[in-house]
């Protein structure tokens, strides 16, 4: 729903339905007719609000979808489906990484076994730079770092609340955006990478899911603060 | 973009509107349902000029059939005053 165009579209109508009062007050057609013709602009506007998407954003979410469905791929082939996915940041850049190691660090980047274990270790780049740090790990202010970033910022969800117990962080996502929430049955998926992401830059260290899955009208998340 | 796709087809549809209720107006046509049917008509011109990318949808069958209608009941009671008068 594009809403920027149903709040004109409202808009448009109340006007409208204003003027159109008027002229029927003042017993005066042409106010009318343009009172109603305004009112159907509204009408229109209010409508394609819910008929257009956004064909970029389709095509992103597209890609996103095949990217997760070839990572799983690997993961499946690795047999890296019981493993965890770490976030890291290291001088401002993040790196991901899916393997059994509680130790990101040590890991090079791309395909790899390391003592035996096979893991995917990958940079990201300066993604989600201007994320607020957090010094202490308390649930409202990361609370509050978080939602700046997956709510404000990403636009993922429409609410976030954090738990914090020792090492371990519950974060909870509410009214994700739906085209994400398709895909969030994959083992990689958008909605626990780049909440690991954001989880990794406002904390500033290494994180690891734990366990993810589904809460009443949305989605958890369990992190546990590596370094 | 489609953002500027929805935008291009906002401009012209609200600006052909304006600018034809304001020739209606200016010209001093007193017929509701003419301001009516020439919005209709600038929807559809500016439809087939700036389609906005939509989705297939409730949303998109509704307001098709709204605006069809709308138009052909101005039209059928225009030809319809026109036989009996």
């Amino acid at each position: 729903m594009n809403r920027a165009l149903a709040v004109l579209g409202v808009n448009v109508v109340a006007v409208s339905v204003l003027a159109a009062v008027y002229g029927l007050y003042t017993q005066d057609t042409a106010i009318l007719g343009v009172a109603l013709s305004v009112s159907l602009v509204g009408a229109v506007l209010l409508a394609m609000s819910f008929a257009t998407s956004e064909a970029v954003l389709s095509s992103l979410v597209e890609y996103a979808e095949i990217a997760s469905r070839a990572l799983t791929t690997v993961v499946e082939d690795l047999d890296l489906l019981r493993s965890r996915l770490l976030a890291t940041v290291d001088g401002g850049e993040v790196r991901l990484a899916i393997a059994r190691t509680p130790d990101p660090g040590s890991l090079g980047t791309g395909i790899g076994v390391r003592y035996g274990e096979p893991y995917i270790s990958f940079p990201v780049g300066r993604v989600l730079e201007g994320a607020t740090v957090v010094t202490e790990l308390d649930g409202r202010s990361l609370e509050s770092a978080l939602g700046s970033v997956l709510v404000d910022s990403l636009g993922l969800c429409s609410r976030v609340v954090t738990e914090v117990s020792g090492r371990f962080v519950r974060v909870e996502l509410y009214g994700i955006s739906r085209p994400l929430e398709r895909m969030c049955g994959m083992p990689v998926n958008p909605v626990n990478v780049l909440t690991a992401v954001a989880l990794a830059r406002v904390t500033g260290r290494a994180v690891a899911l734990v366990e993810s899955g589904q809460v009443a009208g949305g989605r958890y998340a369990v992190f546990e603060v590596v370094s | 973009m489609s953002g500027s796709q929805v935008l291009r087809f906002t401009l012209l549809y609200t600006g052909l509107v304006a600018l034809f209720n304001s020739t209606l107006l200016l010209l001093g046509e007193r017929r509701v349902d003419a301001y009516v049917a020439v919005n209709v008509l600038s929807f559809y011109v500016s439809y087939s000029l700036a389609r906005p990318p939509t989705r297939p949808g409730v949303a998109t069958v509704v307001l098709h059939v709204l605006l069809l209608t709308v138009f052909a009941v101005v039209v059928t009671l225009r030809v319809y005053e026109v036989l009996v008068g």
